[in-house]
């Protein structure tokens, strides 16, 4: 892609995807999931869990799978504000662009 | 590398962060590899690069998580914490653009205009931090100077020192050794006198011209005894004077410089 992820932006992809699961996911499969959208590596993806669960936007919890405790992510209450704020503002920004690109006028 | 080489070399390079995020930061990947299933061992290995770069990536994003944690007790809950909260993620979100350009150097122009964006915000603190810098640099070419200089500026200090001290002292000793004189001429004297009384029974004119000579001696003696003390009394002072004079000379120019 030719087009750079910001941090603020993959944030925001990493909450909406935590935040389909109602239970909780986990990391091998929000890397999968936010893989269909973007490419990003995994390394890059561990230090935006653990930013958004610092910031308390993610809470996490153990739960027994297949004989072992698994890390699972959950989006808190603030995580979802900020998830709607982003997507607000994403909402304005891709529009606007969109907007520009097919040949609109701006106002 | 496999599995367990892999999590035991990223295991080592986190020992330097504390230990919760560094049990977090293992607990994950190794969750990772067992969903990825061992099949799929490699690939993932392949796919995180090195241990390394795992490590560097989650150091480099500590060291920002850090600043908000602060943040977030500072300015405690409700409104504020919003405010400061999106200030805080506009600033994390220029410097991480930034890391993310440099990963990918081979892209063009747009990625060099991200660049630019944050290079005046960059710019910005850089200012900020010049005179610091400058101040240190300051500081430490005094000290180069002084660690340097040492050598030569201490032992001619002394030197110099040395120098006026043996110049007092002689001078000093000069005085001394006028009044010591005079007095040795007064015993002197003293000395004939008694002679010449002790000479009389014998042979008077000796004995008298002896006393007589005692008498001149002890009155020069006595004189130049008095003259000498009272030349100490006016030199003394003068050379204390002129020796305070000069050790005052250098600490006041310190101060003025």
């Amino acid at each position: 892609m030719v087009f750079n992820t910001g941090a603020a932006l993959l944030d925001a992809i990493v909450l909406a995807v935590v935040s389909r699961e109602d239970e909780g996911t986990y990391g091998y499969k929000i890397t999968q999931d936010v893989r269909k959208a973007i490419d990003v590596s995994e390394s890059t993806l561990y230090p935006v869990l653990r930013r958004l669960q610092k910031g308390e936007y993610l809470e996490v919890y153990d739960r027994q799978f297949d004989g072992r405790n698994r890390r699972y992510y959950k989006v808190t209450e603030s995580g979802r504000i900020q998830l709607a704020m982003y997507q607000k503002e994403w909402k304005e920004y891709s529009g606007k662009i969109s907007e520009l690109f097919e040949g609109g006028r701006l106002e | 590398m496999n599995r367990i080489e892999f999590m035991e070399t990223l295991s080592r390079l986190l020992l330097d962060i504390p230990e919760e995020d560094r049990i977090d930061a293992l607990k994950y990947y190794n969750d990772y590899f067992d969903d990825a299933g061992s099949e799929n061992e490699q690939n993932v290995i392949e796919e995180l690069e090195s241990p390394e770069k795992v490590a560097m990536k989650i150091k480099a994003d500590r060291e920002d998580t850090g600043t908000t944690e602060e943040y977030d007790t500072d300015t405690g809950k409700g409104q504020a914490e919003r405010t400061s909260d999106s200030e805080y993620k506009a600033q994390t979100d220029t410097e991480n653009t930034y890391q993310y350009y440099q990963e990918d150097r081979s892209g063009d122009e747009k990625d060099n205009k991200i660049y630019q964006d944050n290079g005046s915000y960059e710019y910005g603190e850089r200012q900020e931090n010049k005179p610091w810098t400058n101040k240190w640099l300051k500081w430490t070419m005094i000290v180069a100077i002084v660690v340097i200089g040492c050598p030569i500026v201490i032992p001619l200090a002394a030197g110099l020192l040395a120098l006026i001290a043996g110049i007092v002292i002689a001078a000093f000793c000069v005085f001394v050794a006028i009044v010591l004189a005079f007095a040795a001429v007064v015993m002197a004297g003293v000395v004939l006198f008694a002679a010449g009384i002790g000479c009389m029974i014998a042979n008077p004119g000796v004995g008298l011209a002896v006393l007589g000579a005692g008498l001149m001696a002890v009155a020069i003696g006595v004189i130049g005894t008095v003259v000498g003390v009272r030349l100490c009394i006016i030199v003394f002072p003068g050379i204390v004077r002129g020796i305070v004079y000069i050790l005052r000379k250098p600490f006041h120019r310190k101060v003025v410089a």
